[in-house]
Parts: C-alpha cells; sequence; structure tokens
C-alpha cells in the first residue's frame, strides 16, 4: 500500500480520473455513422464514377506504398546510407526466406512480389484507421439526404467554431413520419430533375473524406477473388490438365466413390477460400474501426489508447495472415493430385 | 447484396487498382532490391574468398622468405666460421713464420757472436804471440837478470791484460 501513497503515484492516479471526468463531462464526441458500404462522399464524382471515402484510401494507400519503395530503390548502393533502402531490403530478405521456408527456393522467388505487394498494400490500408482525425474530417451534409441516399437515421445538431463547423454530440433521430415524408420529397426532387435539398435540416451527418480501405467489402472480395483466380491460373500453367483433376476424379483414397466427393470438396474449398480471406480481412479491419469509434464515444480521453495498440497488431496481423494464405494457395495449386507420383 | 455494399465498378476498380500497383512495384522495385540482394551477396562472398586467397598466399610469401632467411643466415654463419678457421690458419702460419725467423735471426747471431769470439781470440791469441815475441825480444835485447826479467814480463802481461 504504501507504494501507492507515494506523491508521484497519487498525482498519477488523480490526474488519470480528472482526464477521464472531463472527458466525460466536456469532451463528448459524436459516435462516428457507422455504414457497411464504402461511404460515397458527396460532390466528390468523375464522370459517373462516384468517389467513395474507401476508396480516397485505396489511392492513399497505393501512393504511400509506391512513394516509399520508389524512394527506397531510386539511389540503391551496395553499401547502403539510405535506411529506407534498409529497412527495405531487411523486409524483402526476411519474407523471401520464410517464403523459402514454406515453399522452397523456387516458388518464393516466383511469388514473393505478390505476397509483398499483398502485405504493404494491405498494411498501410489497414494502419490508415489509426491516423487521428481520419473519422472526423469530411464533408458535412443533411441528415434528410443521408437518410436518402444511404437510409442514415441518427443524425447530430452542429455548430460553428470559427471558419468550422462541427458536429456536436447532442443526437437527433428520423421519426417514421419524417422518413416517410422524407422519401416522398426525395422522390419528388428525383422526378422534377433535380437534386434533393431540405428546407430546414433536422440535424446533419458526417461523411469522412477518407475510411480504412479495407473496410470497405468490393476491395476485400475483389482481392481474394483476385488471388484465388490467379491461384487457378497458377495451378494450371504448372501442371497443365492434371491441375483439373483435383476437381475431378483425383486419386487421393483410391476409392472412386470417394475420390469423387474429395474432388467436389475440392472444388467448393475454392469458393470458401474466397469468402474466408476476404471476410477475415474485412470483419477484423471493419470491427476495429466500431471499436475505435466506440471507445472513443464512450470516454474520449486514455480509453481509446490500448485499442490502438491492438488495432495497430490487428492490422499488421490481417495484412500478413492475407498476403501469406495468397502464397499458400499458390503453392497448394502446384500440388499434383493426379496420382502418377503415387502409383 | 447492395446492404453489403458490394458494387461490381467499385470491386473491379481495386481490382485494377491492386493490378497496377503490383505490376509497378514487380517492375521497377522488386526486381531492383532482389538484384542488389544478389549482388552483394556475390561480393561479400567474392570479397571473402579473395581474403582467403590473398591470407594463404601470405602465409606461403611468409614461409618462403623465413625459410630464406634461415639459409642465408645459416650461409652467414658457415661463412663467418670458413673465415674464422681461415684467420686461425693465417694467424698460425704467421705465428710459425715469425717463430721460425726469430728462431733462423738468433741461430745466425750466435754464429755471429761465435764467429767474432772465434775472430776475437784468433786476433787475441795473434796479439799475445806478437806481444810475447815482442816482450822476448825486449827481455833478449836487454840480457837482464832474472828479476829484471820477471818483471818486465809482468810489465808485458800487465799491458797485455790492459789491452
Amino acid at each position: 500500500m504504501s507504494t501507492l501513497l507515494k506523491p508521484k503515484t497519487l498525482a498519477i492516479i488523480i490526474g488519470t480520473i480528472a482526464l477521464v471526468v472531463i472527458a466525460i463531462l466536456f469532451f463528448r464526441v459524436p459516435l462516428p455513422t457507422i455504414l457497411l458500404p464504402g461511404e460515397a462522399i458527396p460532390g466528390w464524382k468523375i464522370g459517373s464514377f462516384q468517389i467513395t471515402n474507401t476508396f480516397v484510401a485505396t489511392i492513399i494507400a497505393d501512393i504511400i506504398v509506391l512513394a516509399l519503395s520508389f524512394l527506397a530503390v531510386r539511389k540503391m548502393q551496395e553499401v547502403p546510407e539510405s535506411k529506407l533502402q534498409n529497412i527495405f531490403e531487411w523486409v524483402y530478405e526476411i519474407f523471401e526466406g520464410m517464403l523459402m521456408d514454406i515453399g522452397g527456393k523456387e516458388k518464393a522467388k516466383a511469388w514473393v512480389g505478390v505476397f509483398l505487394t499483398l502485405l504493404l498494400f494491405l498494411l498501410f490500408a489497414n494502419w490508415m484507421e489509426l491516423v487521428p482525425g481520419i473519422d472526423s474530417i469530411g464533408v458535412i451534409e443533411p441528415l434528410e439526404v443521408a437518410y436518402a441516399e444511404k437510409g442514415v437515421t441518427v443524425g447530430y445538431n452542429i455548430k460553428h467554431i470559427g471558419p468550422f463547423i462541427t458536429l456536436t454530440s447532442e443526437q437527433v433521430k428520423l421519426t417514421d413520419e419524417e422518413r416517410a415524408s422524407i422519401v416522398e420529397e426525395a422522390e419528388k426532387a428525383e422526378a422534377a430533375g433535380h437534386e434533393y435539398h431540405p428546407e430546414n435540416p433536422k440535424g446533419y451527418v458526417l461523411t469522412p473524406y477518407v475510411r480504412a480501405a479495407t473496410t470497405d467489402l468490393n476491395l476485400t472480395i475483389g482481392l481474394a477473388l483476385l488471388v484465388i483466380i490467379w491461384s487457378q491460373i497458377v495451378g494450371f500453367r504448372r501442371l497443365g490438365f492434371k491441375y483439373i483433376r483435383r476437381f475431378a476424379m483425383p486419386h487421393i483414397t483410391g476409392m472412386k466413390p470417394v475420390d469423387i466427393i474429395v474432388g467436389l470438396l475440392e472444388f467448393i474449398s475454392e469458393f470458401a477460400k474466397i469468402i474466408s480471406l476476404s471476410f477475415r480481412l474485412f470483419g477484423n479491419i471493419f470491427a476495429g474501426q466500431v471499436l475505435l469509434f466506440v471507445m472513443a464515444f464512450l470516454i474520449s480521453f486514455l480509453l481509446p489508447l490500448p485499442f490502438f495498440g491492438l488495432e495497430l497488431f490487428v492490422g499488421f496481423m490481417q495484412a500478413f495472415v492475407f498476403a501469406l494464405l495468397t502464397f499458400i494457395y499458390f503453392e497448394q495449386a502446384t500440388h499434383s493430385y493426379a496420382g502418377d507420383e503415387h502409383h | 447484396m447492395a446492404a453489403l455494399g458490394l458494387n461490381l465498378n467499385y470491386l473491379i476498380s481495386y481490382i485494377v487498382n491492386f493490378f497496377l500497383l503490383y505490376f509497378l512495384l514487380k517492375k521497377f522495385v522488386f526486381p531492383a532490391v532482389s538484384q542488389m540482394l544478389e549482388d552483394r551477396k556475390k561480393r561479400i562472398a567474392e570479397g571473402l574468398a579473395a581474403a582467403d586467397v590473398a591470407r594463404r598466399e601470405a602465409e606461403e610469401e611468409r614461409k618462403k622468405l623465413m625459410a630464406q632467411l634461415e639459409a642465408e643466415r645459416a650461409e652467414a654463419q658457415k661463412r663467418v666460421a670458413a673465415a674464422s678457421a681461415q684467420a686461425e690458419k693465417v694467424r698460425e702460419e704467421i705465428l710459425a713464420q715469425a717463430r721460425r725467423e726469430a728462431e733462423e735471426i738468433k741461430t745466425r747471431a750466435i754464429e755471429e757472436a761465435e764467429a767474432e769470439k772465434q775472430r776475437i781470440l784468433a786476433e787475441a791469441h795473434k796479439q799475445i804471440a806478437e806481444l810475447a815475441l815482442l816482450a822476448a825480444e825486449r827481455v833478449v835485447r836487454e840480457g837482464l837478470d832474472e828479476t829484471v826479467q820477471h818483471k818486465i814480463i809482468e810489465d808485458f802481461l800487465s799491458q797485455v791484460s790492459l789491452n
């Protein structure tokens, strides 16, 4: 008990409690609108292509990865002076070595590029959820418009601070009658050929400019589809028609009826891989983001901190798992089940 | 599907995006890194091998030099030994020569002294004889008595011994 009473310890405890109390009393933050799809940023359109905030994050992640890697190899030296080059070489060597342990030298060399591209891209895409302010800087639009377009029913009041507009923590909810009338008015506006603008918005909704790219199912499913189709191509190119044998009458048990079912299961498992790859990544990162939102919403100081650490780890882990599983699927696709090796 | 936000346009754009990223990295970044790592590995291996060869060569060179040095030292020693043996011999010879010469000189001196002595003796004999004759002549010429004779002889002899 004596350690508790040391002035320093006491000060820390009191400071912590004071921060938490201040946060609860004065620094309430609104809970960001949680939507499953990537949110369209109002007014950001290229032709007919509506830009979503997850798309912006994808481009940012691309730029970060490209900038870092091109800077790293820009002036390569045999005796490296740039730390970036050192780090890049280190990453390359470590993961190439790891892939060699799994799939042998030739396969590691062939696919280390896919592995590293996935790893680096997903790493920065995942970690973007950790950037402070990422979920709170964006476009504010009336709740009514948000309801008509995305089905958002909860908005917030706004206040002006200097040149900036910010949401307050006072929630506003749409009643059923209001929802019905909004739908009506929006349809009317569309029929008249102009955009829907409510006269007196009841509340406002913020759409952030950037939202971690991997919280968009389009990205994760797209990547999963890509790598699974790619793995079919890899298998077919390496084994030829023998690759098809794994789905139709593979020689595994030697009993024909069983082998037919095994082949069927192989076929189904390719689809299961798409689902598991994409939803694992999406679920982890989306849940992580919601977790960070909710923690900041509960107590805006201190409480979110440990979860930032957790998400840092999860972000890396998910990127790594996705990239590694991709390599393993590629590697598995090169194993022949035609049977002529065993019989 | 719509509730999940699935949209074929976005999906395809993400796939294309990833392909572009992969293409750029695969084309410009990974080969450079891989090449650099290979080159460095090769350079290090070469450097180590070269260092090994150099060390072995140096060792051989050192051994060769040591052997040469050893041989030279032995040679020098042999030469010194030979020289000192030679010197000893010369010394002996010189000594022997000197001794011989000294001996010769001594012998000659003795011989000469002997000859001188003989000569002097002969001379003395001659003079004694002459003196004796002279004395005898005087004695005869004077015809003196015995005492005078003795005196004369004694004078004569004292004269002789004075000579």
